[in-house]
């Protein structure tokens, strides 16, 4: 469960969050939705740890534990996941090591057995084979040269190995054409379970067709200014933002 | 009237005169203009443009003699000692404090007191490390690289000793036409002695002739390690060369390359790792004078601490060298904001259709990536290392040969792993 309260951050003196409080359950897949620069990005970032947002005020809790202070490898660690709206590229890296790092590093933490290369490369073969990801994109430098699409799809196969308890999705839908879309989306809603939530922050309702929200939030000036179901997301689509933004004005 | 301004020689200066007074030596054309060449401008300092940001005045306290007590117990000791680095199948050529030693393998060796060494010039007589080893150096071991199959040659430079000293060897490697060789020049030595070397290596390529030549320098934390390549390629010619720098208190290596035929294929390459009070510098010139040759320079240096990088490199484009390829590129990587690295890349072109380009960059590791890192669990040290194992490796990626790849690899995390520890 992750519950944010009355949080506020800024990254060079502005301030982007202003007191956002927001709260999804376990087996919760919670939307949400704003216009650009309304701090959706910031929110994902300031809750995976990010250190050039400095939070003034607030909590965040990942299961109870108030995770501010933690660095973002900690954080990780205990559960989170943040798959990135633009995956950085790391050339010289080759995928399946990076991965393969980053799994043993999440284990080792938590005081569970690393796994062997064989072992680990099973795992990886069958996730990657759901999302259409290739054995040579897998000994390819990660994300160097990959195409929109196949980020995020290797963005979701890092999610489905790390397997966390709760699963930020930042703007994954930008860049994708709709089979990719799919792709993506069907990968997510693998990884939909009971002791398991999603923050899924998108623009646009498109994405919500695919992975079908519980919550939906409505984001503006750095907090949350309107909570509903899924049909929110389609009167949004509808109307656009002008409403809400002028009444959180 | 031209003023004359006078330095004052350092006590290294003085010690170099006085043991060329003593003799000794044979007298050649080489040695004699190498002599008077220290005589008149002394060691190579910032006020040589070549040696501006590698002041030997300042960075050579002193001037160990040269070594000459060579014993078979020196040698039984070498030889009990371990390689910086191991090749299967290579004709093992050992030199111990700079002496040629004895070969295995098959390949032809010819080790002898030379006449006058640079009898047809060449294009680094007017260097002033260069006049140092010139005038110093004794023996010249000459190497040649039979056609037909593949040879595989491990040159082992090991040092030993408890004093300090000074070694100059000289090599010249005949590659014959059409040959192909793989040649790893390994240098280890002792730690906290001061001692020196200048390995000078000439290489002359004959046409069609392929050459994959690697160096791994593991000289010891107080050694002072000078090297220089000479290279002549005739037409056709293909000379790939990586450079790993891990050791030595100073270290610089300088390459001087001719491409005097068309369509000689020229790769250089090479990371340095610098940590402490290190100080390396990679200084090479690439000389086209021949038309459609290509050449591509790609170095990385990764500085931590107190430490200075330092890389110059010029290609030169004569009037009739038409069609000239060439690329430089030199990046740098900052751990510490003490570490300081200089970067000088030229080019002179004189001919009009050619393709030559340049860059360099200096910064410290990637945010972005770094973040990227940590939100996936990898612990901030962990990161780093990933980081940099992979930004020397790109650097390692030119060596062609898989088996040294994978040992220069190793001595990679072997350095990113001393860094975690400390």
């Amino acid at each position: 469960m992750l519950e944010i309260r009355n949080l506020h951050a800024e990254i060079d003196g502005k301030k982007i969050l202003n007191g956002l409080t927001l709260t999804v359950k376990d087996g919760e897949v919670a939307a949400i939705m704003g216009p650009n620069g309304s701090g959706k990005s910031t929110l994902s970032y300031v809750v995976a740890g990010r250190s050039d947002y400095t939070v003034t005020a607030g909590e965040v809790f990942l299961n109870g534990e108030n995770i501010l202070e933690l660095p973002p490898h900690e954080r990780a660690a205990r559960g989170l996941f943040l798959a990135f709206q633009y995956p950085v590229e790391i050339p010289g890296v080759t995928t399946h090591v990076f991965l393969r790092t980053a799994l043993n590093a999440q284990r080792k933490a938590r005081g569970e057995a690393e796994l062997k290369t064989a072992e680990f490369m099973k795992l990886m073969r069958a996730a990657a084979d759901k999302l259409s990801v290739t054995q040579e994109m897998l000994r390819r430098p990660l994300n160097v040269g990959f195409s929109g699409g196949e980020k995020k799809r290797l963005e979701i196969l890092q999610m489905t190995l790390l397997a966390p308890k709760f699963g930020i999705l930042d703007e994954t839908d930008s860049g994708l054409d709709i089979d990719a879309l799919r792709v993506v989306s069907d990968g997510v809603n693998d990884l939909r379970a009971p002791d398991r939530g999603f923050l899924v922050i998108t623009h646009y309702q498109r994405l919500l067709d695919h992975i079908k929200p519980d919550t939906v939030h409505v984001m503006a000036q750095g907090r949350i200014i309107k909570t509903g179901g899924p049909e929110l997301a389609l009167e949004l689509e509808k109307n656009g933002y002008r409403d809400f933004v002028a009444d959180a004005a | 009237m031209a003023v004359q301004l006078q330095t004052v020689r350092t006590p290294a200066e003085e010690a170099i005169l006085a043991r060329l007074a003593e003799g000794g030596r044979r007298h050649t054309q080489t040695r004699e203009k190498a002599v008077a060449r220290l005589r008149a401008n002394g060691l190579p300092n910032r006020r040589v443009e070549a040696w501006h940001y590698t002041d030997l005045r300042t960075l050579m306290r002193d001037a160990p003699p040269p070594f000459e007590a060579f014993t078979d117990d020196l040698v039984a000791q070498a030889m009990g000692q371990s390689a910086a680095l191991s090749l299967k199948d290579a004709a093992h050529v050992l030199f111990v404090n700079g002496r040629f030693v004895r070969h295995a393998g098959a390949l032809e060796v010819v080790d002898a007191d030379t006449g006058d060494q640079a009898a047809a010039g060449d294009a680094y007589g007017d260097d002033g490390a260069v006049a140092l080893h010139r005038a110093f150096a004794g023996r010249t071991t000459t190497l040649r690289v039979p056609p037909s199959h593949r040879s595989i040659v491990h040159l082992d430079f090991r040092e030993i000793g408890t004093d300090a000293f000074s070694t100059f060897p000289h090599l010249v490697i005949e590659v014959v036409e059409g040959a192909d060789v793989l040649i790893l020049e390994t240098h280890r030595g002792p730690n906290e002695i001061g001692y020196q070397t200048h390995a000078l290596i000439e290489f002359h390529v004959a046409s069609s002739a392929k050459v994959e030549h690697v160096r791994v320098n593991e000289a010891g934390n107080k050694a002072l390690s000078l090297s220089t390549l000479g290279v002549d390629l005739a037409a056709r010619a293909a000379f790939q060369s990586f450079s790993l720098s891990l050791g030595a208190n100073v270290a610089r290596h300088q390459i001087f390359l001719r491409s005097l035929g068309e369509h000689a294929k020229i790769g250089l390459a090479g990371a340095s790792l610098l940590r402490g009070r290190q100080h390396a510098d990679t200084t090479l010139v690439v000389d086209h004078t021949a038309p459609r040759c290509q050449s591509r320079e790609f170095y990385r240096y990764i500085v931590d601490d107190m430490a200075t990088g330092v890389f110059q490199g010029k290609i030169v484009v004569a009037p009739n060298a038409q069609k000239t390829d060439g690329g430089m590129k030199s990046q740098t990587i900052l751990l510490s904001d003490t570490a300081a690295m200089n970067n000088k890349p030229e080019l002179e072109i004189f001919a009009d259709d050619v393709i030559c380009g340049h860059g360099a960059t200096c910064g410290s590791l990637n945010e972005n990536q770094l973040f990227y890192a940590h939100a996936r669990g990898i612990p901030p040290a962990e990161a780093e290392a990933l980081l940099l194992e992979a930004f020397a490796g790109e650097a390692v990626d030119r060596v062609g040969d898989e088996q040294i790849r994978e040992q220069l690899m190793d001595k990679v995390r072997d350095w990113l792993a001393q860094r975690v520890k400390s």
